[in-house]
This record gives C-alpha cells, sequence and structure tokens, in this order.
C-alpha cells in the first residue's frame, strides 16, 4: 500500500516537474512558487468570488498556482492589516475593493494607511443605485427630494453598514440635495436588501447589479451612463445632481515588492482584465472589468479618500 | 414533469451521488472537530467546484453543509466542546447525558433528531419555499429584536442551579460581544487601542476557548482528586416507543429551525437556542432541562439541522442568503452560472428540484453516517485521558488559527479558556455567556435600526403584531412560575377555607 503512494507520489512530483518547465521564460525567475491572494472578506462574497476569478487568471499567466486566503473581519481593516505586515516579496498580494482603504483609516485608527501599499492596478468597478421598497410612489430623484424636503426626518434609506461605500456616497448625494433622510445601517446586503424587499425602510443604496437581480425598482443610478441591466432608470447627473458613485477596487501588495515581481504582477493583472473568461465571471457577479493602471489607481484611492475623509468628519462624527 | 425526470437523471449521475457521500463524511467528520466549522468545511470544498461539473459541485457543497451541522453534535455530547457553533446548545443536555454514561443514546437522539429535521424540512422547502420567502420578508429589525429577547430566556432555562450567576454569566457574554465596530456609527468600542479588538473578538475562538480549553483545565484540576468519568458506551438509537413519545417534540423543534432558517441573518446557532428556549417553556420534561434530558437535545439537533434546509430558502428564491454559510452556497452557485432569485424557480425548476433531492439524500448519508462514524468519535473517549485532552488542545490550537490565520485568535482562545475555568471553579454555568454572546449583535443591531427606524420611539416596537406576540410570550415565559405559584396559593387556599 505504502509503496503504490510513493510511486504515486514520485508520479506526480515528476508531473510538476515537466509541467514547471511549460512555464513562459520570464516566470523563470518570479514566481518561483505560489503567491497567495489575501482577501479581507469571507469565503463566498462577492469579494471573494471576484478575487478568485481573477487569481484563475493570475495562476495561468503568471505560471504558478496563486491562492485565496481570506481575513476578514473589522469591515477589511484586519485582512489589510495583515496585508500590510506581510513580507513584501511579491509572493503575498491582497485583492481589495476599496473601502478598507479609503473609508475605514478615516474612521479609526488602522496600523496601516495609503502609504502601506504598492498599487497593481484596478480591475473591476460597479456603480451604485439607489433602490426604493416595493410600492414605493417615487420613480425618480425629483419626486423623493421633494417629498422629504417637506417631510423631513421621515424616509429611511438602508446600506451595507456605517462607512460602507453606498452610506458615504447617499450622504453625499443627500448633502447635494439638502434633505435629510435617516441612515439605518445593515450588517451586509443580504439583511439589508431583505429589508427593503419586506418594506421596514423606504430606500438603499448599493451595488447596481444587487438591485437588478432582484427586480427591484431604482430611482437613480451612479453612473456616467445608463445601464443596460436597469433600463429605464436615469443616472443621477442627467437629473441635475452631478456625482457618480461605484464600488471598485484591485490589486495590491506590500510597500516594495522587487521590481521583478512587480512587473510581472502589473502584466498579469492587465492580461486578466483584457480576458473573457474574468469579463464574464465578473459579468455575472454584476460588475465589470474597469482596468486602471498603477498610477492612475493611486491617485483614485487618494482622492476618493479625501473625498469620503470629509463625508465622514461631517456624517459619522458630528451625528452623535 | 420532464424537470423532475431530468433532476432525477442529474441526481443519479455517479459523479453526485460520490460527491454527495463524501460531502456528507467529511462534513461530519470537520464539523466534529472543534475550531473547524461549516464555513471552514464549505470553503476548502469551493476550489474543487471549479473542477466538478454542476451537479457534482451542488451535491458535494449540500452534503458538507448537513454533515458538518450535525457533526458538531459528536463533540459536543462526548467531549462538552461545540464542535460548530450550530451546537453550543446541544451541549447543554448531551453531556450531562453522556457523563451519566448514556453516550450511545445521546448519539443516537442527536443523529435521528438532526436527519429528522433536515428531511421535514427539505420537504417544507420544496413545498412551501416561494410562500415562506415571502413571510421572511415580514421580519424587519423590529420583528428580530423581538425574536433576540425571546432566544435570551434560554439563559433561564440553563441557569436552573444558580439563576444570580446565571443572568450574569448572560450579561458578560451580551458584554464581551460588544467590542469592536459599533454597528450603527462604526465607532470602535472597547478596544483600548488594540487593534486586534478592532474587529471584535470572533466566535469561533470565543467560543472554543470557553468550553474546550476550560475543560481541559477542568479535567486537569479534576484529575488531582482522582474521579475520572470513564464513559463506555456504543451509538444507540432511541426505540421506537420513544421516539413516538418525543415525536412532537421532534416535530416542533424542526419546525421552529425551518421557520427560523428562512429568516435572514439568524443562522443556525441562534435557532438550536431559541428551539431549546421553546422546549424548555413548553416540554412535559421541562424540569430535568440541563441535567442530560433528550427532549433538549433534540430541540437543539433537530433545530439546527432544520436551518440548513430552511436556510436555502431566502437564498435560492430571495436570492438573499440567511448565513454566512448560505453565502458561500450562493457564492457557487453564482459561479456554477446559476442566479438565484424569484426567477430561478421559473427559469430553472429542474436545477431547483434537483438541489432539494440531494437535500434529503445528503440527510439520509448523514443519519447513516453518523451512525457508522459516531462508535468512532466514541472511542476516542477511551483514550488515555491525558492524551484525549493534549489531542483536545492541538485540535483546538489548529482549528481556530486555521480559520482567519490571525495568532490573536489564538490569544482569545487562552483567555477565554481560562476565563471559562475561573467561572466554572466559582459556580457560573458556561452556557448563558454563550448564549448572551451569540445573541448580542442581532439584539443590539435591530434593536438600535428599530429606533432609528421609528425615530427613537420604543413605541413603534409594539406597532408590529409580530413583535408584540413574541413579546408577550417572553413575558409569559418569565412570568410563568410565578403565576403558577400564584394559582397554586389561590388554590391552596380556596381548599383550605373550605
Amino acid at each position: 500500500m505504502l509503496t503504490i503512494i510513493t510511486r504515486r507520489i514520485r508520479a506526480l512530483a515528476v508531473i510538476g516537474a515537466a509541467l514547471a518547465c511549460l512555464n513562459p521564460a520570464w516566470a523563470a525567475d518570479y514566481p518561483e512558487r505560489p503567491v497567495t491572494a489575501m482577501v479581507p472578506f469571507p469565503a463566498g462574497g462577492s469579494t471573494d468570488l471576484m478575487a478568485r476569478a481573477i487569481a484563475q487568471e493570475l495562476t495561468d499567466s503568471l505560471g504558478t498556482n496563486v491562492v485565496v486566503d481570506n481575513r476578514s473581519g473589522g469591515a477589511g481593516t484586519v485582512g489589510l492589516a495583515a496585508l500590510a505586515r506581510a513580507r513584501a516579496d511579491g509572493y503575498t498580494v491582497g485583492v481589495v475593493p476599496a473601502a478598507p482603504l479609503v473609508n475605514q483609516p478615516h474612521m479609526h485608527r488602522t496600523p496601516y494607511d495609503l502609504d502601506s501599499f504598492d498599487y497593481v492596478c484596478q480591475f473591476f468597478e460597479s456603480p451604485q443605485a439607489l433602490a426604493v421598497k416595493p410600492g414605493s410612489p417615487f420613480s425618480n430623484l425629483e419626486e423623493l427630494v421633494a417629498y422629504a424636503k417637506t417631510h423631513p426626518g421621515e424616509l429611511t434609506y438602508g446600506s451595507p453598514g456605517p462607512g460602507s461605500l453606498p452610506n458615504l456616497a447617499m450622504e453625499q448625494f443627500l448633502e447635494k440635495a439638502g434633505v435629510d433622510i435617516t441612515h439605518v445601517p445593515f450588517a451586509g446586503d443580504g439583511p439589508g436588501v431583505t429589508a427593503l424587499m419586506g418594506g421596514h425602510v423606504d430606500l438603499y443604496m448599493t451595488m447596481s447589479n444587487v438591485i437588478a437581480d432582484r427586480d427591484l425598482k431604482s430611482v437613480a443610478i451612479f453612473s456616467e451612463q445608463e445601464l443596460d441591466t436597469l433600463p429605464g432608470v436615469q443616472t443621477a447627473a442627467a437629473q441635475g445632481y452631478d456625482m457618480t458613485a461605484s464600488w471598485w477596487g484591485g490589486v495590491i501588495a506590500p510597500k516594495g515588492i522587487p521590481d521583478e515581481a512587480r512587473e510581472a504582477l502589473e502584466k498579469s493583472c492587465k492580461q486578466a482584465t483584457e480576458s473573457e473568461r474574468l469579463g464574464k465571471v465578473l459579468d455575472r457577479l454584476g460588475t465589470q472589468a474597469a482596468y486602471l493602471g498603477p498610477v492612475e489607481f493611486r491617485a483614485k484611492v487618494e482622492a476618493i479618500s479625501k473625498t469620503n475623509g470629509r463625508l465622514i468628519e461631517k456624517v459619522l462624527k458630528n451625528r452623535s | 414533469m420532464d424537470a423532475l425526470l431530468s433532476a432525477l437523471s442529474m441526481l443519479a449521475a455517479p459523479d453526485a451521488l460520490l460527491a454527495v457521500v463524501a460531502g456528507t463524511l467529511v462534513g461530519i467528520i470537520i464539523g466534529a472537530l472543534p475550531g473547524l466549522g461549516s464555513l471552514l468545511a464549505i470553503t476548502m470544498a469551493l476550489p474543487l467546484t471549479f473542477v466538478l461539473g454542476q451537479g457534482a459541485s451542488v451535491a458535494l457543497l449540500l452534503g458538507i453543509y448537513c454533515g458538518s451541522v450535525y457533526g458538531g453534535s459528536l463533540s459536543a455530547i462526548l467531549i462538552n466542546t461545540p464542535g460548530t457553533p450550530q451546537s453550543a446548545a446541544t451541549v447543554l443536555d448531551g453531556y450531562p447525558m453522556a457523563r451519566r454514561g448514556e453516550a450511545g443514546l445521546a448519539l443516537g437522539w442527536a443523529t435521528t433528531a438532526s436527519a429528522f429535521g433536515g428531511i421535514l424540512a427539505t420537504v417544507i422547502l420544496a413545498v412551501a419555499s416561494p410562500l415562506l420567502a415571502r413571510i421572511g420578508l415580514k421580519f424587519g429589525p423590529v420583528e428580530y429584536f423581538a425574536l433576540g429577547v425571546f432566544a435570551l430566556t434560554c439563559i433561564v432555562t440553563v441557569s436552573r442551579d444558580n439563576l444570580a450567576k446565571g443572568l450574569m454569566a448572560g450579561l458578560i457574554g451580551l458584554f464581551v460581544a460588544v467590542v469592536g465596530q459599533d454597528p450603527v456609527t462604526g465607532y470602535l468600542r472597547y478596544d483600548f487601542e488594540v487593534f486586534d479588538l478592532s474587529a471584535g473578538i470572533g466566535l469561533v475562538p470565543f467560543l472554543v476557548g470557553l468550553f474546550a480549553l476550560s475543560e481541559v483545565f477542568w479535567r486537569a484540576a479534576e484529575r488531582v482528586n482522582g474521579s475520572v468519568p470513564v464513559i463506555r458506551s456504543a451509538f444507540r438509537c432511541p426505540s421506537l416507543a420513544e421516539l413516538r413519545r418525543r415525536f412532537s417534540m421532534l416535530l416542533k423543534s424542526s419546525l421552529i429551525g425551518t421557520w427560523i432558517g428562512t429568516l435572514p441573518g439568524v443562522g443556525a446557532s441562534s435557532a438550536s437556542m431559541i428551539s431549546y428556549a421553546e422546549a424548555k417553556r413548553s416540554s412535559p420534561n421541562r424540569d430535568k432541562f440541563g441535567t442530560g434530558e433528550p427532549d433538549g437535545l433534540i430541540a437543539s439537533e433537530a433545530a439546527n439541522n432544520a436551518v440548513t434546509s430552511g436556510a436555502m430558502v431566502p437564498t435560492l428564491s430571495l436570492g438573499v442568503p440567511g448565513d454566512p454559510i448560505t453565502a458561500v452556497m450562493l457564492g457557487a452557485l453564482v459561479l456554477q452560472g446559476v442566479t438565484p432569485g424569484p426567477r430561478l424557480f421559473l427559469d430553472n425548476q429542474e436545477l431547483v428540484l434537483f438541489i432539494f433531492l440531494m437535500l434529503f439524500v445528503a440527510n439520509i448519508c448523514m443519519f447513516f453516517g453518523g451512525w457508522l462514524m459516531s462508535p468512532l468519535f466514541s472511542r476516542i473517549l477511551r483514550l488515555p485521558e491525558p492524551l484525549l485532552m493534549a489531542a483536545v488542545v492541538v485540535l483546538v490550537a489548529a482549528g481556530t488559527y486555521s480559520i482567519n490565520g490571525n495568532p490573536f485568535d489564538l490569544l482569545v482562545v487562552l483567555l477565554a479558556g481560562i476565563g471559562g475555568f475561573l467561572l466554572r471553579y466559582n459556580g457560573f454555568p458556561l452556557a448563558p455567556m454563550v448564549i448572551g454572546f451569540v445573541l448580542s449583535p442581532m439584539i443590539e443591531q435591530s434593536l438600535r435600526q428599530g429606533l432609528l427606524m421609528n425615530r427613537g420611539s420604543f413605541l413603534g416596537f409594539f406597532a408590529s403584531p409580530i413583535a408584540s406576540g413574541l413579546f408577550l410570550i417572553t413575558a409569559l415565559f418569565l412570568l410563568w412560575p410565578l403565576l403558577s405559584r400564584l394559582r397554586k396559593r389561590v388554590f391552596s387556599s380556596a381548599t383550605v377555607k373550605e
């Protein structure tokens, strides 16, 4: 029995060695071993599914296994802290949505900041939309704002959590519209969307796909253009509120990874974003592949961090 | 009809059947190991679903899901440690039974109740899924709060020896869960500027430390006194007569579990406690709860396995996962090209039927798997105690660390273990602490959401008929001993007058 097993292991080793020879030439130095892709959210969530999809693309283009490692907790901050602490050798990268980068550090002390990371690429972005409960009388922002102006504090809106991207985007909108709608935070879209479907909150701000999948009505989409998945829903800009909001993120790494690794990762990441297979997975998850190179990605992180920092200061800290 | 036929042919595929059997057995083992839970088991299988076909993937995941929820009861009964948080309430009566030398029967009841709960819930799911999903929508924050408060009455149940100490332990549990990010403002509370505390105290490390590690300390301390109970028992199925006698308990607990499963965000851990509280309220054997009463075991196990099927209701029909475990299942389905939601029942009927049938098969596998494997687990108890305890420590540490790869979790295990030991030493029951800890986030968040929605008024909580009903049941339950004493006094004084 034992000899059979050892023989099998040997056979596997030979096959493995043979496969390793098939790698592209530049992979000879980096990567020499599997790469860990840290995901700061639990397995099975949208972030995780996207991370697994891009990990598969990176596996193919880097020629080594890219293994997803979920480090969840603290709205993504635990995972980012672990990533910032990880050895900057290019064998640990993070697949992260923007919130723990651009929001959480403004809410409380985190053992990392924007400078703790190297930015590889943004690879996904999906616009947010404002949904209304079933049977709601509102069909556009104008009606909503008019009602909210005459009935201050009567309406409620839900978000997936305090300080989440949709929470801050909605506050940005409320600031522009000059109305007061009470925020009811939920522990994620699961309970939140159900509460909207059951009519327990009047409005719910989240990613457009969450709304489109469930046949909910929305009053505005916060993107540059209208979406096919939400037919007939006008953009906020078209309704006179010049703003966009999305859920976005990409691949980052601990600061100071070797140039060779960085170049390989940047190249693979760009390649992955162009892949049809990834596009399909992202499409099913209701988001789109949207590539930004290292420089633009970093600039976007910095810009949005600034806006959200101001909003957090205003709405979260002054309210209570 | 065509849909049923194609679902049956999907079911009969050898790879699907093999996947469900393998998944169930692996699930039982992982569930039985303290610290390793359903979520970890399913996550580990996730990469496999990239390779397997749609049918086999779904079968594998469902098998693991059912098996792991059941597996947690094995260690709950045998070593006083819930293998998964879902089995926290199983400890209360399962372990006393084992100590009394009835480990085999306890395992038999747990297996029977789990399979019964799972199967009944599957049948209900198959018949009433869209309807149940609509009822689930009626539950908003206000109703969740009322449900959480009702579940808290469990604390009274499990601290019969000393209510004051039980309540204190419950309060500690409620409080420990408050550490971390405020669910409404996002502020950090009680983090003492320690970053690791900002994510809160994890349920698994807390639970595992409190039960498993403190049990190790306890046995080590007990050994000095030389009183080590040796449990010798094989798997024993409850007799038909017993089964008939406790049938109503099985039925009710399964229904509670199914129903709670359909509510998003409540989960199997709370469900087994709610079911336990209700059993304690209504069982004819309620006085014996906490001392090794099969009804308590049934209440917990039937409910937590019924949740597995119940939780598929909102997942499949609304596309809203009920708990993190079904969130992973949802994710796996999405990756297989299936979009759960209201349209799934129309567009992909054969897959929905296949899922129901597979859940059915998984529960049957689970029963036989439990039958086959629990003697193995009860034999583990006959290992020399120092060896067993050392193994528990290793498992606890490895299992807990494997979840988040966070060393801080190990510190939590150690501190919870020491804390648990000290509490037990001073006669505090541990169960209320877990009850408080598990229910705290749901109660706090729903209370504060409800207040936000009602503009700070508590009166709004009573405007909901569902919530009012639950509050009424809670009040009756708490006042029952007082009322019955009053009734007795009135009755006896009346007879004296005669």
